[in-house]
């Protein structure tokens, strides 16, 4: 049969595109086929821009126009050189690592209180952690200059009228105002893997535990911490690239000059105009994040290993 | 009375699972709760274990109240279905579990844990974790990960479900005389008949919350309480009738001495009847038709269509030199024992 | 009920350790919650105030706000770009992304869980990175910031949502029901779009509302990618929250909380919140 009358016999125009070559070739793979188009849409939307973004931190830009032959590892010297560069690197790392422990701290309780809840219950919960997440960072970020700022702010207005406080003091604008957007605004990628984790746990383990005669704490750190670690590792390991990369946060809460790596990859690119300086910073606050993401991998095996330790 | 369970109730939301629920069991007594998924052996365990607090009722274990003694003040050994063995901990850590919770001394908490281990024939795995042993293994270090603290109580749920037959059997027997030689009160769920009567001086039947009948394996067997307990141990034809005047008529000529009067049931075991070949079918005897044939080497189980009654199950020993019946073939049914057969008043319906 | 009621009565006395233990625990879910929630109700309630200004508590009810975000043409303008650029990146990680998710299910090949985490790896890239990396390889071929450059490098960044929810559901489908289907006697397309297109209908929609809403609220990504003029919505809006303290921006943020609220509900009922 050839093309004219297989395509004459078709009945309808949606059953021809059904019965297209492509189509039928795709669905009766076992083969590479059908994920060819998404990995050169990656190969060439994000694997070569990330390696110019990479190769630009390694050569003069000027007005968004290579200057060829301008090789050089002068402008990574001379970010690593700076002693500004550091002093916002360092905060920007601790600011990530406090609010994420923080999150951490926070995040646990819902989600073990979650295991233990109904199944309606348990909806509810999952509306109030997913919701949010759900929710531009902006709409968020938008919310804590509204509950922060300012005189007639809402925390203000509280503590005025409690008598905590005798006049307006400013939190928006501090390190504390960033501490606790960056907080919140991740709280819901920390609760989300430890949910994961702890729903998935074998109860039976801990009622071993308190018929071998411990308590119901001594269990909880003894056995229910322990073997959440794997939750533990990816909430944290995500919460903290998130709040490591964000410039928002920093940008709108922390006041016109509070900077961070971020912020400063942010003011490079789109503010000074300077790509090369950008590049450089940008691919410094990739690869650390990468460091740190490995980091705390690697801490999350060494602790299982010391509880261990710790039981003899 | 070492472990003694009064009258307990428990609920989940609408369901009663127990429906007051009352045993008694002497110290160093091995004894099983059997019953059919759903009777409830399960959640009486873990009210013995505490992790279930009963609604109404008591525990007591050794004369103390442990109704509201949480689990890790009990002193209650548990060998749980899944083993619930640490699997952050490897062997060694997994025995010494207890005793670390207990703060013992480091030098005696390695000779007690080596001790288990040894008792449980464990010795070259002791740096192994859970994940890299087999079942059979696992169970023995769940079993000595509870006799490193020397519990006067232990209590298994459906602790061979995971293994296979004849590791099964074995671990059984082991499992019998270790309890045995130390002297530790032991109760076993489980719903598989042939490793109640393996392992235990006593049997309890539970059925639907309650405990129907508390007897020795062969007492359940040969005098069970109801026709519930003699159907759920070993096989048995329960024949219904009306009792008059001490006699209950099973089949035409057949009656047995009964102490029930009006409606009644007698409980026949297969092996108590006997079949011989007849030339044809009469009113007034016991006869049938062989309806079906299951011949399994020792011994052929026949199943005989009596007219106007229920088929009986008759068990018959074979030797090579026996013939086996035919199908359809007319044949005449007998009891070995008349008196072997319990009467009891029928169930209410 | 009073049944009920007694059995919770009888419990296990509570040790000291145990109760500080549980105070703290509750405390930390309690102040987790309000945070959680605490916000949006405190931007939905300023969005009704008849004030010209953000104060506490919010005076009167009035939709004025609302109204001013309707008539502001360029706020309006800039929510129609958002949706146009939603909308594109959708089609396009649904398509990208379900014929990707077969292969690396169904696939028979060396290198599939590679692949695997290869596909799913922008997840773990920041969207300011992204932005910035296309922005750069824009340039580099005479391309510049535009809204096909937002879609392009939006796409990146949804992509890997998309293709994780659909191998999830591919991986939990029994290809055994396809099987029995073309043992029926239909035809390969058929079976596609009778038996499996049906099954895999619940994972599309909501990676279809995931990747919807991402695009549509994004802010990192967009901010380096869209053109000064005609910006998308989240462009606008990060402008506006810095100059302007009108509850005007309120307003709109409790219109995008009902949107997340819309798309909650969709991957509720689709997939279930359990396998975000």
């Amino acid at each position: 049969m050839n093309a004219t009358a297989r395509r004459a016999a078709r009945p309808s125009a949606r059953r021809g595109l059904a019965e297209h070559p492509l189509v039928l070739a795709m669905l009766s793979s076992r083969g590479v086929g059908p994920a060819i188009p998404a990995l050169a849409y990656l190969v060439v939307f994000m694997v070569i821009p990330f390696s110019l973004l990479f190769s630009f931190a390694f050569l003069t830009v000027d007005r968004g126009e290579v200057v060829p032959w301008s090789f050089s590892l002068e402008h990574f010297g001379s970010a690593l050189g700076d002693y500004l560069f550091w002093r916002i690197a360092w905060r920007s790392f601790w600011v990530g690592a406090l609010s994420t422990f923080v999150c951490l701290l926070l995040a646990y309780p819902v989600a073990y209180l979650y295991t233990t809840l109904g199944s309606v219950a348990r909806k509810l919960l999952l509306v109030a952690v997913i919701a949010p997440l759900l929710t531009s960072a902006l709409v968020r970020v938008y919310a804590w200059i509204v509950i922060l700022g300012g005189r007639r702010g809402l925390m203000n207005t509280v503590l005025l009228e409690l008598g905590l406080v005798e006049r307006p003091v400013r939190i928006l604008n501090t390190d504390w105002s960033v501490l606790i957007g960056m907080t919140q605004i991740h709280l819901p990628f920390m609760i989300l893997p430890l949910i994961a984790v702890l729903v998935a746990r074998d109860v039976e383990i801990e009622n071993a535990s308190l018929n071998l005669g411990a308590g119901r704490v001594e269990t909880f750190f003894r056995v229910t911490l322990p073997l959440s670690v794997p939750g533990i590792v990816a909430g944290t390991a995500l919460v903290f690239a998130l709040s490591y990369t964000n410039f928002i946060i920093p940008q709108l809460l922390g006041g016109g000059n509070y900077t961070t790596l971020a912020v400063q990859v942010y003011e490079f690119v789109v503010v000074i105009l300077d790509w090369t300086k950008g590049a450089v910073r940008a691919s410094l606050l990739l690869g650390s994040c990468f460091v740190f993401v490995l980091l705390i991998v690697w801490a999350g095996r060494v602790a299982t290993r010391w509880t261990e330790a710790r039981l003899s | 009375m070492h472990v003694e369970v009064d009258s307990l109730d428990k609920s989940f939301g609408p369901t009663r699972v127990l429906k007051g629920c009352s045993l008694g069991i002497d110290r160093g007594e091995v004894v099983t709760l059997l019953g059919p998924s759903g009777c409830g052996k399960t959640t009486l365990l873990r009210c013995i274990a505490g992790f279930h607090v009963p609604e109404e009722g008591r525990v007591v274990i050794g004369g103390r109240d442990m109704t509201l003694v949480p689990p890790w003040r009990r002193d209650v050994g548990m060998i749980f279905q899944s083993y619930a063995l640490f699997p952050h901990l490897d062997v060694r850590r997994n025995v010494e579990y207890g005793l670390s919770v207990r703060r013992v001394a480091r030098a005696e908490r390695d000779r007690r844990v080596a001790k288990a281990i040894e008792i449980v024939s464990l010795g070259g795995l002791a740096d192994r974790y859970p994940s890299q042993l087999s079942g059979g293994q696992q169970q023995r270090v769940a079993i000595a990960r509870v006799l490193v603290l020397e519990p006067t109580v232990l209590l298994l749920d459906e602790p061979f479900n995971a293994l296979d037959a004849k590791l099964r059997y074995a671990m059984q027997v082991e499992l019998r005389k270790l309890v045995k030689n130390l002297g530790i009160t032991t109760i076993f769920v489980t719903h598989d008949q042939s490793e109640a009567l393996t392992l235990s001086d006593r049997v309890a039947v539970m059925r639907g919350g309650e405990i129907e009948q508390v007897a020795a394996p062969l007492g359940v067997y040969d005098t069970p309480a109801s026709d519930y307990v003699a159907d759920f141990i070993g096989s048995a034809n329960a024949i219904a009738g009306e009792a008059r005047a001490g006699r209950l008529e099973i089949a035409p000529g057949v009656g047995l001495a009964s102490r029930v009067e009006g409606g009644a049931v007698a409980i026949v075991r297969p092996e108590n009847l006997r079949v011989e070949p007849i030339e044809s079918e009469t009113d007034d005897a016991w006869c049938g038709r062989v309806g079906f044939v299951r011949a399994l080497g020792a011994t052929v189980e026949y199943e005989v269509e009596v007219p106007g009654r229920d088929a009986v199950k008759v068990l018959a020993l074979r030797l090579a030199s026996d013939d086996v019946l035919e199908l359809g073939q007319v044949v005449r049914v007998s009891l070995r024992d008349p008196d072997a057969c319990p009467v009891l008043p029928a169930p209410a319906r | 009920m009073s049944e009920r009621r007694t059995a919770g009565a009888r419990r296990y006395p509570r040790s000291p350790a145990e109760w500080v233990a549980g105070a703290i625990l509750y405390a930390l879910a309690g102040l987790s919650l309000v945070l959680l929630i605490g916000p949006s109700l405190i931007v939905i309630g300023i969005s009704f105030t008849e004030k010209l200004y953000i104060s506490f508590p919010p005076e009167g009810f009035t939709l004025r706000w609302y109204e001013a975000f309707l008539d502001h043409d360029q706020l309006i303008d800039s929510a129609f770009v958002s949706l146009r650029i939603a909308g594109w990146v959708t089609v396009l990680t649904l398509a990208l992304g379900i014929t990707s998710a077969f292969s690396l299910v169904r696939g028979r090949y060396r290198g599939r869980t590679a692949l695997s985490a290869f596909m799913v790896s922008p997840q773990m890239l920041p969207g300011m990175v992204i932005g910035i990396a296309v922005l750069f390889f824009g340039s580099a071929f005479g391309f510049y910031q535009s809204n096909p450059m937002v879609i392009i490098a939006m796409t990146v960044f949804c992509l890997p949502f998309v293709v994780r929810i659909v191998m999830a559901r591919l991986e939990v489908l029994d290809p055994s029901i396809e099987e029995a289907s073309a043992n029926l006697g239909a035809a390969r397309t058929q079976t596609f779009f009778r038996v499996t297109l049906p099954m895999i209908l619940p994972a599309a929609l909501a990676a279809a509302a995931f990747a919807f809403i991402e695009a549509f609220d994004n802010l990192t990504v967009a901010l380096f990618t869209a053109s000064p003029r005609g910006r998308p919505l989240s462009v606008e809006l990060y402008t506006l929250v810095q100059f302007d303290s009108s509850p005007i921006v309120a307003a709109i943020s409790s219109l995008e909380i009902l949107l997340a609220l819309l798309m909650v509900f969709v991957i509720g009922r689709t997939i279930g919140l359990e396998k975000i």
